[in-house]
């Protein structure tokens, strides 16, 4: 009897664990994700099918196609379902339902093994040579490899760096703004800046020296008072030290006192 | 010499059939023996022999099955062939690298690599010795590895277009936990979710983030295709071998490779539907059982009992059909539309066929749910399906009738917009590889009439074959061309059965050599590596190299979607957004921002970037269609569009853009003092409309 309901064992193992998942946080991410797979896309299928045609009439290639689709029929009809509830499809429902879901078959279908005390199909069996396995082996170390070669080809692919530059203002009361400014660097190596910052054409400040890592952010806020006329017209440019004639970036607002 | 049954047929065998079919057949038949008894000799035992040999019913004498009792499945060649798969895999790779390093020699490798996935299984499933578990173990290996080359072609984000369309709805459902969120990039996308639905279980359940999901998805439907469709046709031929080959030629339809492995709703309907028809045909055969019992059923026991077992089946059966055609409905609009004309069409022939009266028949009633269910999904409130699809075929009917009626010219073949020529090898595949399938019909078709004319899904398959010649006219127009490429990937269903059977038919495997094993391997690959070019279209659209505009996945670079993420962070999401295609799905998936279309708001944006000045009808355009900002490429001044468009097709001057668009009318808004300038990173540069339009609200 335990060699068979295996499967039905080993389903309830993973509803199980599913559902220990949202309540214990520690339980490994790869575990999760691992079983989360099988739930989604083969268990409520399979069951079903148990249920239904007890083995009958399916062989294992149908049960198989049969699993997944009906898997995946369960799945979208069920969102269907979820979404009028109030709570929608988040991590909570999804468990739920799809627990008591694989639960209720689950019980269902060891009803009706019982019951009908059917005649258990006998395991098949694969033979496989010795060659067939290394075979195997060296496909799933190409594969492996393929996809590391091509994320090592991608992070080293050459390419033109940039420099984003960005200033957004924001009203502090009726005459008076902050500039947020910003700049992040995508360059291919350090690089050395200049920025200048403009108001009604006149400079208001400059930072001669800023250098930016790879991937680094600089941030900086700049209070402004409207002058008579309640216009400000701010500008910020940017040059590269080892190019200063040249305006590498440039971005401008201007601001209207209300 | 007898004079009658030169077709091979019989007046017995033709008329086993009740009604309508069998005196059809008798009439054709005399005609076709009057017609080919005035040949002359030599000819008439040429087609005579061809006849035969097209209707054998011993065509396939395969010993080396799996019988039913068998407890070891043989594995056969399938570790080998794996390992060959998994060659091809690293290849493709290779040739990504070598793309992405500009060197020339990448188109050669990634067909290399085709040949090393296509060539040794097609081989092997020709063969008579392999195994049923082993045929199946390589047609699932092939699919999968096409699918994995997909993957290393793009395998840390989403590259192609669609899948940024289908990622907005996922991240919708995501966010809000509910369906039927308004995606600005697809609106009719909200209304199918069935596969953003899957996506939501699988990412909430793992913690998965939508992308890996996606894989994951798409992988498991792609198993799906190839097992259904290996068991669909395995049924209608009763050939495992003929289901092996079948299933390797559909691999070939230009949409195998990338499209149908995208995370699109297609990728996951167009599986669903195919187990739809398998599980259709099942419970037909299970019928045919069960009205073969009914009769003796009242007074033999056995029968009795059988009788209530196929009952029982035929209910489960019909429960497991209903589910999964549920679930295409609400899945994608035209796979579903596609699979009501299947059943509707197979329904029609089995009523002609006079297998059954009407009422009874189960393939007549799932075709009429099948049919209202499908207008239940279309009436859903804001479905714009309806507008969707007919907007698209009336563009396609309409240009075809400018084509040929002379008011405008055929689209030329082998170029792209920007005038660059296909390389000779490239048009020379794909036009043998169509021409080798075309060809390859009537024969094919002779053959089903010879072998399965009496079976209603074969008849029906037939029928759909031929619709496959006559889309290839829309080819010559501009919006037709997507409809040509995309009914491949549905019409090669029956394309790869009929293909198949006159195979099987015509290579009878008791006469089957190495030689003719080489040469047919050798065609099949000719019209699967013509089949993917063709599909994938000029290689630059899946070889990964430099920039180009409107180029697809060659223009999703680092720099737009760090500009797009940066618009999440520091404008947050739901602004309403202006800017090309590529930006578009960038800025509606990266930033969550609200684009402003052609679709959605039904408004062309592109004369704002297209003027040289910032005029009152263009102002008007931004403050009618409140857009808050202004995304502009620069890179739209340097190249033509690679697709003929920059922002849609109904752009002013689509598919026939002569020069990039004017560097000055994309920096005129630096002049207009009431746009705000607050984002520069080169190529990319945003501008607040907001003094221009007085601080439009957010969507």
């Amino acid at each position: 009897m335990r060699q068979k309901n295996l499967d039905l064992l080993l389903i309830m193992a993973a509803v199980i664990v599913s559902m220990l998942g949202i309540m214990v946080p520690f339980i490994l991410h790869f575990m999760v994700i691992i079983i989360a797979i099988p739930i989604v896309f083969f268990i409520p299928g399979y069951l079903l099918c148990e249920v239904m045609f007890q083995r009958r009439m399916l062989s294992i290639y149908h049960r198989v196609a049969f699993s997944l689709s009906l898997s995946l029929a369960v799945v979208i009809v069920s969102g269907f379902g979820l979404n009028l509830l109030p709570i929608g499809l988040n991590t909570v429902s999804w468990t739920v339902f799809l627990g008591v879901f694989n639960t209720v078959f689950c019980c269902a279908s060891f009803f009706l093994r019982h019951r009908a005390q059917a005649q258990r199909a006998q395991a098949l069996k694969i033979h496989l040579a010795i060659h067939d396995y290394v075979f195997l082996a060296l496909a799933i170390l190409a594969i492996v490899f393929s996809f590391g070669y091509t994320a090592n080809s991608i992070s080293h692919q050459p390419g033109a760096g940039y420099t984003q530059l960005w200033m957004l203002p924001s009203q502090t009361n009726r005459n008076t703004w902050t500039i947020n400014l910003g700049m992040q660097s995508e360059e291919a190596a350090t690089r050395q800046y200049k920025l200048v910052v403009l108001v009604n054409g006149k400079p208001l400040k400059t930072w001669s020296s800023v250098s930016l890592a790879p991937n680094s952010t600089w941030k900086q806020q700049l209070p402004l008072t409207a002058a008579k006329t309640g216009k400000i017209d701010a500008s910020a440019q940017l040059y590269l030290l080892d190019a200063p004639q040249v305006i590498y970036r440039e971005v401008h607002v201007t601001l209207q006192k209300k | 010499m007898e004079r009658l049954a030169v077709t091979g047929i019989d007046e017995r065998r033709g008329s086993s059939s009740p009604g309508g079919l069998g005196a059809v057949q008798k009439t054709h038949n005399n005609v076709i023996d009057r017609l080919l008894n005035k040949l002359p000799s030599p000819w008439r035992r040429i087609i005579f022999a061809f006849l035969k040999r097209a209707g054998d019913p011993d065509a396939e004498n395969t010993s080396a099955n799996d019988q039913p009792g068998d407890l070891v499945l043989v594995c056969g060649w399938f570790p080998g062939l794996a390992l060959s798969c998994a060659l091809g895999i690293f290849l493709s790779g290779y040739s990504f690298a070598v793309s992405r390093d500009g060197q020339s020699q990448a188109e050669l490798f990634f067909a290399l690599s085709m040949l090393l996935i296509f060539v040794p299984t097609t081989i092997r499933l020709l063969s008579s010795a392999a195994t049923r578990f082993e045929r199946i173990a390589i047609v699932c290996t092939a699919g999968i590895s096409l699918y994995l080359i997909k993957i290393v072609a793009s395998p840390t984000n989403f590259s192609l277009y669609d899948e940024f369309l289908h990622w907005r709805t996922a991240d919708d459902i995501m966010q809000t936990g509910h369906l039927f969120t308004s995606n600005a990039l697809l609106p009719v996308s909200a209304y199918y979710p069935g596969m953003e639905i899957v996506t939501n279980a699988l990412s909430t359940l793992s913690g998965m983030n939508t992308f890996h999901t996606a894989l994951i998805v798409i992988g498991v439907a792609r198993v799906l295709m190839v097992l259904s469709l290996f068991l669909l046709n395995e049924r209608l031929t009763k050939s495992p071998r003929m289901a092996g080959i079948a299933t390797i030629i559909y691999m070939g339809n230009p949409h195998f490779l990338l499209f149908d492995a995208q995370y699109a709703y297609e990728s996951l309907a167009l599986p669903l539907t195919v187990f739809v028809l398998l599980a259709t045909e099942l419970h037909q055969f299970t019928s045919d059982r069960f009205d073969g019992l009914k009769s003796i059923a009242p007074i033999v026991l056995f029968a009795k009992v059988r009788n209530t077992l196929l009952r029982g089946d035929m209910r489960w059966l019909s429960t497991a059909t209903l589910m999964a055609l549920i679930a295409v409905v609400f899945t994608h609009h035209m796979t579903d539309y596609f699979l009501d004309g299947v059943l509707v069409l197979w329904a029609g022939v089995y009523v002609f066929l006079h297998l059954r009266p009407l009422y009874r028949s189960y393939v007549v009633r799932i075709a009429l749910i099948a049919f209202a269910l499908s207008v239940i999904a279309a009436l859903q409130i804001g479905n714009p399906v309806v507008d969707y699809i007919s907007s698209f075929f009336q563009m396609a009917v309409t240009e075809l009738n400018h084509v040929l009626t002379g008011v405008s010219s055929a689209r030329p073949l082998f170029q792209s917009y920007t005038g660059t020529p296909t390389p000779i090898w490239e048009r020379i595949l794909t036009i043998l590889s169509q021409l080798l399938v075309l060809s390859g019909l009537p024969f094919g078709l002779l053959c089903l009439w010879l072998r399965f004319r009496k079976h209603a899904l074969m008849i029906t398959f037939g029928l759909l074959v031929l619709c496959y010649p006559l889309v290839q006219v829309f080819r010559f127009t501009t919006a037709g061309g997507e409809l040509v490429d995309r009914s491949a990937a549905f019409l090669y269903i029956p394309i790869s059965t009929v293909l198949a059977i006159m195979i099987a038919q015509l290579w009878p495997t008791r006469w089957l050599t190495w030689k003719h094993l080489f040469s047919l391997a050798f065609v099949l690959s000719v019209i699967a590596l013509g089949g993917t070019v063709l599909g994938v279209g000029p290689s630059i659209s899946l070889l990964p190299g430099p920039y180009m505009v409107a180029a697809d996945p060659r223009s999703i670079n680092m720099e737009g979607i760090q500009a797009a993420t940066w618009t999440r962070t520091y404008l947050g999401p739901d602004n309403r957004v202006a800017t090309d295609r590529t930006n578009q799905i960038l800025d509606g998936t990266y930033g969550q921002q609200r684009i402003v279309d052609s679709i959605e708001d039904r408004v062309d944006i592109s004369p704002i970037f297209f003027s040289p000045q910032l005029g009152p009808d263009e102002v008007g355009i931004i403050q009618a269609a409140k857009i808050h900002f202004l995304v502009v490429d620069m890179r739209m001044s340097k190249q033509r569009p690679v697709l003929g468009f920059y922002f849609d097709e109904t752009e002013v001057g689509a598919f026939q853009h002569s020069s990039p668009v004017d560097p000055h009318n994309l920096t005129k808004f630096n002049t207009v003092s009431q746009l705000n300038k607050v984002f520069d990173s080169g190529n990319i540069v945003i501008y607040d409309t907001e003094g221009l339009v007085n601080a439009p609200e957010k969507s």
